[in-house]
């Protein structure tokens, strides 16, 4: 269940919240303090690096961390709803509003999962977050070539390049 | 849910209420965010309630019927809505009155009673429909 992730990721968010929190507060100091306050001072700064080191800070997702949890998500939001067919209720899954939120991050590693044949319903979440929508009428409902015409938008606008295209899996044998 | 047996792989080219309508190549959804997407009858509401899955069925030329006993001469599917008020499934009667389903991405189903699915995932069963029985794949073409 979903359950134990979310709790991890509120704790990070909360200890992080408190890590800004406590950053925020030693920026109110004065200049003309006495001894006695500087000591405390000094004591307060060393609880406060204590803090650092004990709450994950603020830090820049980097790339593999994005694909890291771009997987954990989408197989959390894969067990939790591929018995639905209404793809607004798939669409609330919490995972799946998490990927949203990514935004253009997650774009490529979703047209990874087309082009291995994985045909899950990531279109809402493609134009949640490219405001783009490349399904013409005719394809509509024909999963296979909705999923084709997001690959050759992807591919047209640069999401999809050499580096990835070896992750296709007829790349062995053709061309 | 309890006493069903599985009758299909899974596959994620078609969605249970395709599968009601006898179409096994399309996904039907309506989707409010990536419009052009999924196919949804033209005559049929859009949204999420359960009114516009009636809708769907309405525009393939069924009528709301009073239960799930087999009709000599109809066709029927069930409609079921959840707690929230969303649809959240169709099944299918076949020939020997017993239901079939397909679950969501998943596989094929089939099952002895529409209540078979009833629970927590897909609510309950809303509505019966009904249409007089005309060529089995007829609702592929109009999709």
């Amino acid at each position: 269940m979903a359950g134990p992730f979310i709790g991890e990721w509120i704790e990070h968010q909360t200890l992080t919240y408190l890590y800004r929190y406590e950053f925020d507060q030693s920026d109110d100091t004065t200049t003309d303090q006495t001894a006695s306050e500087e000591q405390d001072r000094d004591d307060s700064a060393l609880q406060k690096a204590e803090i650092k080191r004990s709450v994950t800070p603020p830090r820049k997702i980097r790339p593999l961390d994005l694909r890291v949890q771009f997987n954990r998500l989408a197989e959390i939001w894969k067990r939790d709803t591929a018995h639905l067919s209404n793809i607004t209720r798939r669409a609330m899954h919490p995972a799946y509003q998490r990927i949203i939120g990514m935004g253009s991050g997650a774009v490529p590693l979703i047209l990874e999962e087309f082009r291995k044949g994985q045909l899950d319903d990531w279109f809402w979440a493609l134009s949640a977050i490219t405001g783009e929508n490349p399904i013409t009428a005719d394809l509509a409902g024909n999963v296979e070539g909705m999923a084709e015409a997001w690959l050759r938008w992807g591919r047209a606008t640069g999401y999809l390049n050499d580096s990835t295209e070896h992750l296709r899996p007829d790349s062995q044998t053709s061309e | 849910m309890m006493g069903y047996i599985v009758t299909s792989q899974q596959d994620r080219r078609y969605n249970c209420v395709a599968h009601a309508a006898n179409d096994y190549t399309h996904k039907w959804a309506f989707v409010p965010v990536a419009w052009p997407g999924y196919y949804w009858p033209s005559e049929a509401i859009k949204g999420d309630g359960i009114e516009v899955l009636v809708s769907v069925f309405e525009a393939l030329g069924y009528e709301i019927c009073a239960g799930d006993h087999l009709e000599d001469g109809y066709q029927k599917v069930a409609l079921y809505v959840d707690q929230q008020g969303y649809w959240s499934h169709a099944a299918r009667q076949e020939e020997d009155g017993s239901w079939s389903s397909k679950l969501g991405d998943l596989e094929d189903i089939r099952h002895r009673t529409p209540h078979a699915l009833s629970g927590p995932d897909y609510g309950q069963v809303m509505y019966y429909m009904r249409r007089a029985k005309r060529g089995s794949h007829e609702t592929t073409e109009e999709a």
